[in-house]
């Protein structure tokens, strides 16, 4: 029996859905005959003591929840997520350099350092790519800080306002569309599929829209009616990053399929799982019962 | 690619005042061999010279320092797991969100710190107050390290894991394996001692402009004497 420790912090506890994926996982780990332990930032070092570390925090280099990946990668504990998946996916500049290497198909993308931030690049980025086009501060997550620009004015007013957060930042193609597939990928292989039905009025998955905060829909998909090109190029971006959990989205427009972006500590609550219901069997095997 | 080779001890001698140092937020970066040293006073996550890292390592190329070990360097208790991992003299950390023992040395632990910064808590009472100012009212986890009696908190630069004029025997060895671990060229090193004995207290990036006429000319002729040539970029 190995023992499964679920890093988690206040805010995922106090979640009722995601609460009750935790207690899912645990179940899935107690059923395939492991015990489970939700470990809390202030009790860190009790990672050396599992066999195996899943991440259920919000993921970057600079929260505690990466000191955790890395307290467990550095004693050879299995750890979901890894340092390096939680450096590539948290900053969108080193997540879209290893899609580009990796030849997945994405938006027009490129990286302006402080000096690009002008109206003369904005335009000509405008009249090359279209209206309108998307900013990114590379650490955004749940679309926080990704904002669509119309005009070089804006571009130049929002890309200051995210240099202060990032030397570099992304500025990419729109791509429009009602929904984004979720792709989810574990060790490299298919874990679950979903689409996020965009909230009306946004064309983010999670958006203030009247002052309220919105959420997009689930909808799980059964892996027969997952179109082969959002599979293919889903998984080849989730290799793209490495070896571990990631939720990829993707868009389809004009017959052709966009990854938009590769995350790592995927969103398992809001019923992903409906049509997989081994999703967490699979991520604690893999944890537990890999060596 | 190598834009503009040249000798670069007459630039980074300090021969007058108008001779100029490395200007804020240059990046040099010099070629030794199979690897790139990329020198930068900031490497931190998301700056230009964290960038310089990825891009690098994008494109093959054996870079230093890695922009893995970048990150591991500056936050705190990642930097001090994986130092005493390799055998250096740490501090023993903590991580909390309320409670510390008086006195101590506070980090803070979360997107809104500041790599090296730390504040030191005499007494429980004024703890009280650092944690609430670094934790934004316990909304975020910190790391702490208890002081003993007689033990000094101190701050260096190191230059490519040398010191200049260090003030504690300890010091120049407990650099020399912070550089072996890590690579960085330039940063400033926290430590605590007590006599002889220097233990890691954090690491963080040190501007071009605190460095010190002998950590200047440090730098110069520490590269001097390894390399022949450097290569600036833009140049």
């Amino acid at each position: 029996m190995s023992n499964l420790g679920i890093f988690v912090n206040r805010q995922t506890v106090s979640n009722a859905l995601q609460l009750q994926a935790l207690l899912k996982c645990r179940d899935a780990a107690e059923e395939l005959g492991h015990s489970a332990d939700f470990i809390f930032p202030s009790e860190i070092k009790r990672i050396l003591k599992s066999d195996g570390i899943f991440i259920r925090h919000n993921t970057d280099p600079m929260n505690v929840a990466f000191v955790a990946a890395k307290m467990a990668a550095l004693h050879n504990i299995p750890v979901i997520d890894d340092p390096s998946s939680i450096q590539i996916c948290a900053d969108k500049i080193n997540m879209y350099y290893h899609l580009m290497k990796n030849n997945v198909s994405i938006p027009r993308t490129e990286f302006l350092s402080r000096k690009d931030i002008t109206e003369a690049r904005g335009q000509q980025l405008l009249d090359e790519w279209g209206t309108p086009l998307v900013l990114k501060e590379p650490s955004t997550c749940f679309s926080a800080r990704v904002e669509k620009s119309k005009d070089a004015k804006e571009f130049v007013h929002i890309g200051r306002r995210f240099s202060h957060m990032s030397d570099w930042i992304v500025a990419q193609e729109f791509i429009r569309s009602r929904y984004d597939w979720r792709i989810g990928v574990l060790g490299g292989q298919l874990l679950y599929a979903c689409k996020y039905i965009i909230p009306q009025d946004s064309f983010k998955i999670q958006a203030q829209v009247d002052g309220h905060l919105v959420y997009c829909q689930t909808e799980s998909v059964p892996v027969e009616n997952i179109p082969s090109e959002v599979l293919e190029t889903g998984l080849k971006a989730g290799r793209a990053i490495g070896n571990g959990l990631y939720g990829v989205d993707l868009k389809e427009c004009d017959g052709k399929v966009y990854v938009i972006e590769v995350n790592d500590n995927p969103s398992l609550e809001s019923g992903e799982d409906s049509c997989y219901p081994e999703i967490y069997h699979k991520i604690v095997k893999r944890l537990l019962e890999c060596n | 690619m190598r834009s503009n080779s040249v000798a670069f001890g007459g630039l980074l001698e300090l021969r007058d005042k108008r001779d100029r140092f490395l200007r804020q937020d240059e990046i040099v970066t010099l070629n030794l061999e199979d690897s790139t040293h990329v020198v930068s006073e900031n490497h931190f996550y998301k700056s230009e010279g964290y960038y310089a890292l990825v891009r690098n390592e994008i494109s093959g190329i054996n870079t230093l320092p890695r922009s893995a070990d970048v990150i591991d360097a500056y936050i705190v208790p990642i930097c001090l797991e994986k130092a005493k991992l390799a055998g250096i003299d740490v501090c023993e950390w903590e991580v909390s969100y309320s409670y510390v023992m008086a006195p101590c040395i506070i980090y803070g632990l979360n997107y809104f710190a500041t790599p090296g910064e730390f504040t030191i808590a005499q007494e429980a009472e004024k703890a009280k107050e650092i944690i609430k100012h670094v934790t934004n009212n316990g909304k975020y986890p910190f790391c702490y390290q208890n002081l003993k009696e007689g033990e000094e908190v101190r701050t260096a630069n190191m230059v490519f894991g040398k010191t200049a004029n260090a003030k504690d025997a300890g010091l120049p060895e407990l650099a020399e394996q912070v550089y072996d671990e890590f690579k960085i060229p330039l940063a400033s090193i926290t430590y605590i001692t007590s006599g002889e004995r220097c233990k890691l207290s954090s690491l963080g990036p040190v501007r071009y402009t605190k460095l010190t006429k002998d950590e200047k000319n440090l730098l110069g002729g520490y590269l001097n004497r390894k390399w022949d040539s450097f290569e600036k970029e833009g140049s």
